[in-house]
């Protein structure tokens, strides 16, 4: 027996350490960005450091600015799912006017893709190109386990400002890239899947002030703390299936979210009908029969990545555009 | 038992695991062999360094925020832990003063700071507050158990009931704060900060954030005059 049990509480004593370790230096990325020790190092003198030329920039002239953010299995921005981009896709057919921005990786202060350069970039490349093959799936855990932990990170009200703030820029400079005029008062929509819920919530008060923007934020099965981003976000829309079990995990988490707390920033916008909470109908947290499911369909025979559109579609067609 | 062994650097460093383990267990012969055997000061010192060191780097996410230099960033852990050092040498005094003039019970200075530094061991576990969520709710049970360690030394030390432990505790504890708020006090604080982190002034992250949009903001506009031009 003992050969069995010792083995298996060595590993798991071994998994549990490493966790801690992760979780210990989660927060190290963002400090180290932003004190200027690691090598992605900006000054305030250069906030913007890393636009192009002006009149390189595609002129797109959308009504809709709309950024998405992915989910927490994701190692950068490139790499994203075909029912991510499927679903994005489906999007812009559903709205002709509409700038879709998907090249800034949410779980990184610096945009910097896990495989990117990075002191770890080799292990992340590796455990990646091994489920592009279907292998290796314990140690995919460890993206996720990563990632998570940057949407622990995130949601810190002492480390959030300077998380949220990179992503923030980033997302600022990738939006100016895609033509967005400053003080235009043109909508933009931060969308985030599960664990980018939060991160879409905690850029807002920046995006905000940055580019002189309503900002609004579009979750699909988000994973979302009771971020002080809340009071900036002029609507949420958090699409929730009564299936998907993992938004519910910050519900109980984050005092913020309960409802006893009347005076968190997510009840406060709930009261204030800033929040709308929407069950697209079954649908899973991830995999198949998640939103992005094109194969899946709901009961009326709607695949579910149209239904997703569909409705996300819908509610930026809502948001009122600045009179030209 | 425990054994204080200072003639020796390796001594020293088992000397002191040995007692930090006995104290967070709340053994109080972890206690008498820091109050009896020659050594035990430095010690007692020695825990409430280590301690106060864990906690700063804990804590250190302010020093982050304002982008103090690598070199700057190690003095500073020193200062705050030896500012913390200096608080827990105010709160012992305190006890020490009020015990014998509120409550007529007399021990030596010596032994009341021992008592009251080695009850700040559990803030050896001080750098796990840098763990994202659960920081907040480590540093409250540290504090917690910071205090129900010194309430049981307190107690025994004394000869305290527990109502007299707690109140000259608090007691002391107020003064501490009373002591820190004052604008002198204060303003040598700061000085010192300025001294070692090389910052006008350590700001808020909010406020540091806030100015660092405005910057963004301000750069990307002129980016985009640019075109105008």
């Amino acid at each position: 027996m003992n050969i069995v049990i010792e083995p298996l509480l060595c590993l798991l004593s071994l998994g549990l350490l490493l966790l801690f370790v992760m979780a210990l230096l989660s927060p190290l990325e963002a400090l180290g960005w932003w004190s200027g020790w690691s090598s992605k190092h900006i000054t305030p003198q250069k906030p913007v450091e890393g636009l192009p030329e002006r009149d390189t920039v595609t002129k797109y002239n959308g009504s809709y600015y709309l950024v998405y953010l992915t989910a927490v299995g994701g190692v950068s921005a490139e790499d994203i799912s075909k029912r991510e981009r499927g679903f994005l896709e489906r999007l812009q057919s559903r709205i002709d006017d509409a700038v879709i921005v998907d090249d800034v990786f949410p779980f990184s202060v610096s945009n910097n893709p896990l495989n990117g350069e990075r002191q770890l970039g080799w292990l992340w490349t590796r455990i990646h190109n091994s489920r592009m093959r279907g292998k290796g799936s314990l140690l995919v855990a460890l993206i996720f386990i990563r990632n998570v932990l940057q949407v622990g990170v995130s949601g810190d009200r002492r480390y959030g400002p300077i998380y949220n703030v990179g992503v923030a820029r980033e997302i600022a400079l990738s939006l100016l890239e895609h033509g967005y005029d400053i003080g235009s008062g043109k909508p933009i929509t931060v969308m985030g899947w599960s664990g980018g819920g939060q991160i879409a919530v905690g850029v807002v008060p920046y995006l905000h002030q940055a580019l002189d923007a309503p900002v609004y934020v579009a979750s699909i099965g988000g994973v979302i703390t009771d971020d002080p981003g809340i009071a900036s976000v002029e609507r949420l829309y958090h699409l929730q299936s009564a299936k998907d079990k993992f938004p519910k995990i910050t519900d109980m988490l984050y005092p913020g979210r309960w409802k006893i707390v009347r005076y968190s920033e997510w009840n406060q916008a709930k009261a204030d009908g800033r929040i709308t909470v929407v069950d697209p109908g079954p649908m899973v947290h991830t995999g198949r029969g998640d939103y992005f499911d094109q194969r899946t369909t709901q009961p009326d025979g709607t695949p579910n990545a149209d239904r997703t559109a569909d409705l996300v579609a819908a509610f930026i067609k809502s948001q009122p555009l600045p009179e030209r | 038992m425990y054994q204080i062994d200072v003639s020796t650097i390796s001594g020293f460093l088992v000397s002191l695991w040995a007692i930090i383990t006995g104290v967070l267990s709340f053994d109080a012969d972890a206690y008498i062999a820091v109050l009896t055997q020659d050594g035990g000061g430095r010690m007692a010192l020695a825990v409430l360094f280590v301690s106060t060191l864990s906690l700063s780097i804990g804590q250190s996410v302010v020093l982050f925020a304002n982008r103090v230099g690598r070199r700057r960033f190690v003095l500073s852990l020193m200062l705050s832990a030896t500012l913390l050092v200096i608080g827990v040498y105010i709160w012992a005094t305190a006890v020490w003063l009020l015990a014998a003039l509120v409550f007529d019970a007399y021990q030596s200075f010596r032994n009341v700071f021992i008592v009251v530094s080695l009850s700040y061991a559990p803030l050896v576990y001080g750098f796990l507050v840098l763990l994202p969520y659960l920081g907040n709710i480590i540093y409250m049970i540290l504090r917690v158990w910071i205090f129900l360690v010194l309430l049981m030394a307190v107690q025994a030390l004394f000869r305290f009931g527990w109502f007299d432990a707690i109140l000259c505790s608090v007691l002391g504890w107020f003064v501490l704060e009373l002591i820190v708020r004052i604008p002198m006090i204060t303003a040598v604080e700061q000085w010192l900060w300025r001294l070692f982190s090389g910052k006008k002034a350590l700001a808020e992250t909010h406020d540091i954030v806030t100015e660092f949009v405005q910057s963004v903001r301000t750069s990307a506009q002129a980016w985009e005059d640019e075109d105008a031009e």
